[in-house]
Order: structure tokens, then sequence, then C-alpha cells
């Protein structure tokens, strides 16, 4: 699987190949020697790559790394390759109906029929056991039905809110 | 490899400013009342320390820890709601530190109070970290000055089983597991007291203020008639040149703690149990986060992915069965670089929440993976539908697997713990290592509204019995003082007053707090795991 890297929208696939050396990377399925020695001070290392020595700075953000080397800054995103697959499979379409997760009460509806709303965004608010619960968008939508009005009681697994997805899926918005 | 939790908190938003001041305020709160807690005292009472040539509690603990290494005190605010406010946290402080590289618990009596004397929360407060340390297998070094068990309310600290013998017999267990104990005598120790140094391995007495004995002066002359001094009876001297009780004698309060700290070098190390450390690496989203994130109203559900993601490293979670009883969030992370379990609320328990609780608290087990809980439970779902699934039986199982663990557990009271749910999720009473809450947290055998309004309806109901009708404001008057007793009981200040938990902290010290709960619990072999039966 590996990781991807991302480099000003080009992309490479990079995992380490165990066996003969710790220190062989394959990078786009070619093999690389390659051992990174972090100088004395934090953030600096020394690089040798196929036997060229290289100096460099380096910060992590996140996934996302930045490396200074040869006068020039570079920006690199690490991609885990599962979260990837995952986005392709959670691409989504057509009508979705949000259900009750327990019974109980509305005390709130946020948005209005017609409404378009973003991933995450609040349409109903409502109680049961004590808690109120926010029943959110799990991904952008046009929200075609509201079907209970604040104050209505429902039993679990009621119809709450109709979508008809809209846009890209989770995640990529 | 675990994946980066994605936040969808928008930190712009009006609700996370106004859940934000309200979280600050708690914690300034907090804040306030240990400060007056660990450092006021009436002038009066410094004046007394000083007369005797006697330092502060405060000031006794500074200088026995290693510099600039944290010191994890515990139940800082015990006995804030007790004793008209008398007893600043329990008369002792507590809590884990590093001397001479070693962790050690430091359980040291606060003579600046009523000359240090045991008030019953006091001995609760003794007892707890003397089990904190037999859990854990951690040395314990006392600082002895304490004036022996507050008369007044002896009946209430001395005979029962967690009572003041409960001190002494943890003491020994300790020594019979071959976990050291050194005290410094620095005040008397008198009747019971004098056991403290008796049952350590190492006692330093300090010469002049020090003194043990099993009475005092007093007490021996209306005894016998004997009229003794008390250097004579039971002093320095005495002790390490004839009698044996302790086995050195200091100038000076520094000198003893010095030699105290030579005596921590000269320990072993225990031996840690293996695990998966990884190398430690901050939170993706800041921790300071955490208070804009809490709701200023116990009912607003909040995601508690969103306090995971402030509590791991790198805000790394791998979430177990994501579509599967989702009002119970567990998964694995790392904090500090320790592998943990995590299991959250995100809603009531239902039949498929505990049933994946259960599932989860055996996978840890399986794997030797400490456990962290993360509590904000209004409790087990109910209702027809529920109770005929046999939400009870699925309920039981989730205690079952939980109490019958083998790992390291620990507990933080991040909000609402209600009812049962506060039994699933590994409440006080289930021998979790560690319980820390969060300055907002609330708990009680239900929600304080049910509660009066429970109680009115009892109440209502007799009187209709007794043929008479009450008006709106009767109720009123019935519910209005039960909700606001309910209220006072249920709050975090009157939990951790009676040592319902380890302590309050502030939310963004919780990485912190679990990181040393973690690297402790590891002085501690985990066994193979076993469990009741479980009800299928």
């Amino acid at each position: 699987m590996g990781t991807e890297f991302d480099l000003a929208g080009e992309t490479s696939i990079v995992h380490p190949i165990h066996g003969d050396s710790a220190s062989t990377l394959s990078i786009d399925g070619h093999p690389h020697r390659a051992t990174l020695v972090p100088a004395t001070t934090p953030g600096e290392f020394t690089l040798e790559i196929d036997g060229r020595v290289e100096r460099l700075h380096a910060a992590r953000h996140g996934e996302f790394h930045f490396i200074h080397m040869r006068g020039r800054t570079f920006c690199v995103e690490a991609i885990d390759a599962l979260k990837r697959a995952q986005r392709v499979a959670a691409a989504v379409s057509g009508e979705q109906v949000l259900r009750a997760p327990m019974p109980g009460v509305v005390i709130d509806v946020a948005v209005a029929e017609g409404a378009e709303v973003q991933t995450g965004e609040v349409l109903m608010t409502i109680e049961s056991m004590k808690l109120q619960t926010a029943i959110a968008a799990p991904h952008d939508a046009r929200v075609v039905e509201i079907c209970l009005a604040a104050g209505a009681r429902f039993e679990q697994g009621a119809t709450l809110v109709r979508l008809e997805a809209m846009g890209r899926s989770e995640g990529e918005a | 490899m675990m994946r980066r939790i994605e936040s969808r908190i928008d930190i712009h938003g009006a609700d996370y400013q106004r859940y934000r001041e309200k979280n600050l305020e708690r914690v300034g709160e907090f804040r306030h009342r240990q400060e007056e807690a660990r450092f006021e005292r009436p002038q009066r009472d410094f004046d007394r320390l000083e007369h005797h040539g006697k330092t502060f509690v405060r000031e006794r603990i500074e200088r026995l820890l290693d510099p600039g290494t944290p010191f994890l005190e515990f139940s800082s605010l015990a006995a804030n709601t007790e004793y008209d406010g008398d007893s600043k946290g329990a008369s002792v402080v507590t809590g884990i530190g590093i001397v001479a590289g070693r962790e050690v618990i430091i359980r040291a009596d606060d003579p600046s109070i009523k000359g240090g004397a045991w008030y019953p929360l006091t001995v609760k407060k003794n007892v707890r970290c003397l089990d904190i340390a037999i859990e854990n297998r951690l040395p314990v070094v006392h600082m002895c000055d304490s004036a022996g068990g507050f008369l007044p309310l002896q009946s209430e600290l001395f005979a029962d089983r967690v009572s003041a013998g409960r001190i002494f017999r943890n003491q020994a267990i300790l020594s019979k597991m071959g976990v050291p104990q050194l005290s410094l005598v620095f005040g008397q120790c008198t009747a019971g007291g004098a056991y403290i140094p008796s049952l350590s391995d190492y006692a330093i007495i300090l010469r002049g203020n020090g003194g043990i004995f099993l009475g005092g002066p007093p007490l021996v002359k209306a005894a016998t008639g004997e009229i003794v001094d008390a250097d004579t009876l039971g002093g320095a001297d005495v002790h390490t040149q004839v009698s044996g009780v302790a086995d050195y004698a200091a100038n000076s309060e520094e000198e003893a703690i010095l030699l105290g700290r030579e005596i921590v070098s000269v320990w072993q190390k225990p031996e840690k149990t293996p695990t998966d450390l990884r190398r430690p690496e901050p939170p993706y989203y800041d921790p300071e986060e955490l208070y804009g994130i809490i709701p200023d109203d116990i009912k607003i559900q909040f995601d508690m992915r969103e306090v995971i993601a402030r509590i791991v490293d790198g805000s790394l979670f791998h979430e177990y069965q994501p579509d599967y009883g989702t009002t119970l969030i567990c998964g694995y992370a790392h904090i500090w670089g320790h592998r943990v379990g995590i299991i959250g609320n995100n809603g009531v328990l239902f039949n498929d929440s505990s049933l994946k609780g259960a599932h989860f608290i055996q996978l840890c087990n399986q794997n030797r993976t400490p456990i962290v809980f993360l509590q904000n439970i209004t409790g087990f779902m109910v209702g027809q539908e529920y109770e005929a699934r046999g939400i009870c039986k699925d309920g039981a199982k989730f205690i079952m697997a939980q109490a019958g663990s083998e790992v390291p557990k620990f507990t933080v009271m991040v909000n609402g713990s209600f009812g049962a749910g506060n039994y699933g999720m590994c409440g006080r009473a289930y021998d979790g290592r560690f319980v820390f809450s969060w300055p907002n947290h609330q708990i009680g055998i239900m929600g304080a509204e049910q509660a009066a309004n429970t109680l009115a309806d009892v109440k209502v109901r007799q009187r209709e019995r007794a043929g008479e009708t009450l008006t709106a404001a009767e109720i009123e008057g019935i519910r209005g003082p039960v909700l606001e007793s309910y209220e006072r009981e249920s709050s975090a200040y009157y939990a951790t007053s009676h040592l319902w938990d380890d302590g309050i902290i502030d939310p963004v010290d919780t990485r912190n707090t679990l990181g040393i709960a973690l690297s402790v619990a590891r002085n501690t072999p985990i066994e193979d795991p076993h469990y009741g039966v479980m009800r299928f």
C-alpha cells in the first residue's frame, strides 16, 4: 500500500522494503537506498540517497511536511492510502433518509425545506434521556423534507429529515 | 498506523465562543479554589509554624522533589464542602512526584491546620494515596507532622474498614510487596501516628521538633503518674541511639530532606511492564480548544471524538466498529507514547453500544492495552422495547467485562456521570487506577431535575391519599429545596470533597495527567484476562 506523497499536484507512492536493508525505499516501484541522519540542531538532517548527500531542514504539521533543501522550500502532503480509499468508497448520491436514533421529542428545527446544507451542518435538535442531540447533515445536501415540527414526539427509527445528496462526498469538501 | 481525527468544530462559531467563556469561568473558579486551599491560611497559623521553626508543607515538598519535574497532586480540594471548610485539602498533601529520578508517592501532613490533626476525610485521603501506592507499586515518602486524630470526630475516623487502621495495614502490605517507604518526622507522631515511621523501612527524625511516642507526656502522666518531657520520651536521640524506632537524626528540615533524597536514590527502580512505547507527539488540535467544546448546558450533546483529538498523540485514533453502537466510541490511540484503548460516551448506552463496549474491553485485555474511560453518560436506555431486548443483560455484560478487566483502567469525568452509566464506564467503585474530573462534571443517581420531580411526585401522591390537594406553590416548595440540595451534591466540588475522584483537573492538563498515570501503572505486571459469567 505505502504512503502517497503529493508535491505540487504530482504524487509518488513510497514504502519501505524490508529484508535486505531497512534503508531501502520503493518510490513509484523503483528501489532507492536512503538514510536520514538528524543533525545536532533540531529540524536539520543529512539525507543520503543513492550515494548523493543532501543537507536539509524539515518541519511537520499534521500530514504536511515542509522541506528546505538547495535553497528552495517544498511542501509535501503525505496521504494515508486507507483514508483515500475510504473517501472514494464513501461517495454518495440520490435521496437519503435521516432516522431517529432513539425515541424522543423534537426541540428545534434549524433549516427550511429546500435549503442547501454543508457536511456537519445542524438540521434538527432532538431530546431523549435528558440529552439533546444534534441531527447533522452527513454530507453536502439539499433538504427535501423536514418530517417533524418542533414539539413533535417520535419513536426510534422515525423519519426525521429527507436529503438529496449534492456535490462531493464527505471528507473531500 | 492510525489516522487523524477530523475535527468538525467551528472555532469561530457563536456556540464555541459561548462555551469557551463558560468553561474559562469554570476553570477560573477551580484555580481560585485550589490556590486558596493550597496557600491561604490565617496569619496566626503561619506565625505559629515560624515560631516552631517549621516550614510550610508546600515548601517541604518542593525541596524534596527534583527541580523542574512535575508533581501530580491528588484531591487538592478534598474536604472543601465539609467541616465549615476548615480542613483545606483535608489537611494532608498527597501526590506523585519525582525524587532522585524515581517516581514516588508523597504523603505530607499539613501542620498549618489544627496542628495537622486528621479529620475523617484526611484518613480517607491517606488511605487512598497508599492504595495508589499498592496498585502501582510506588514507593512512599511520608512527611509526618500531625497532632493525631481530630478527637471531636473520632467515631468517624477510627474503627471502620477503611478508617485509620487501614493506613498502617496498607503500609504493612507495601512492605510485604517489597515497595520501600521513608518517613521524615518533622513533628510529633503520637498514638497511631507513631506507627507511620515505625512501619517505614527508613525513618529520619528531626532533633527538637520530631517526636515519636505511643502516648505523649500528658497521657503518660495521666496513665502512670510518670512525669517526662517529650524529647526524653521520644525525641531524635532516644530513637536513633537507644530504641531503634528511627534510623537517622537530622538537625534541620533541610538536612532531613537532603538525607531523604539520598536514601531514595539508593532504592532500586521498578521494572516497567513492556509496552509498545512510541515517540510522543503533541495532539494536532490544540487542547485549549476543549474549552469551546464542552457545552454550557449539561443537556447538550457533543462529539467525544473532539475531546479524544485534543488528548491523544498527534490526534491519531484507530476507531473500532465506527458504524455499530455509535453512542459509545471505542478505539486505540497513544498518550505520551503509551498505547491505550479509549472508551468514550457519545449518547445513551443502548444494547448495541453496551455489547460493543464489552467486546472492546475484552480486546484490550487480550492485547494488554490499558483503557481510558471518558465519561459523559446519562445512563442506559429505558423503555419497553429496550427491556424486551434485554438492555439489563447487555449492560451486565459491559459491567462484567469492565469489572473483570486485568489491564489498568483510568477514568476521566469529562461531563455528566449518571445512574448505571457510571458503573459501566468504570466509576469509582470499579477500582480504576485513577479517576480525575473536569470542573463542569456532575454526578448522581439521576439528574437533579428528574430527582426533584420524582420526589415531588411521591409527596404529592402521599398528600392526595390523605385527602389533601397541593397548590402549585406548595409543590414548588417541595421541589425547590430538593433541587437545590441535589444540585449541590451532584457538583464536581462535592464529589472531589468526598474523594469520589483523585482530584479535579483543568481539561488542558488531562493529557499530562494521564501520561503520569500511565507511566506509574506500568510498575505492576498485568495478569492473564479472565471474567465472570456473561449472560448471553
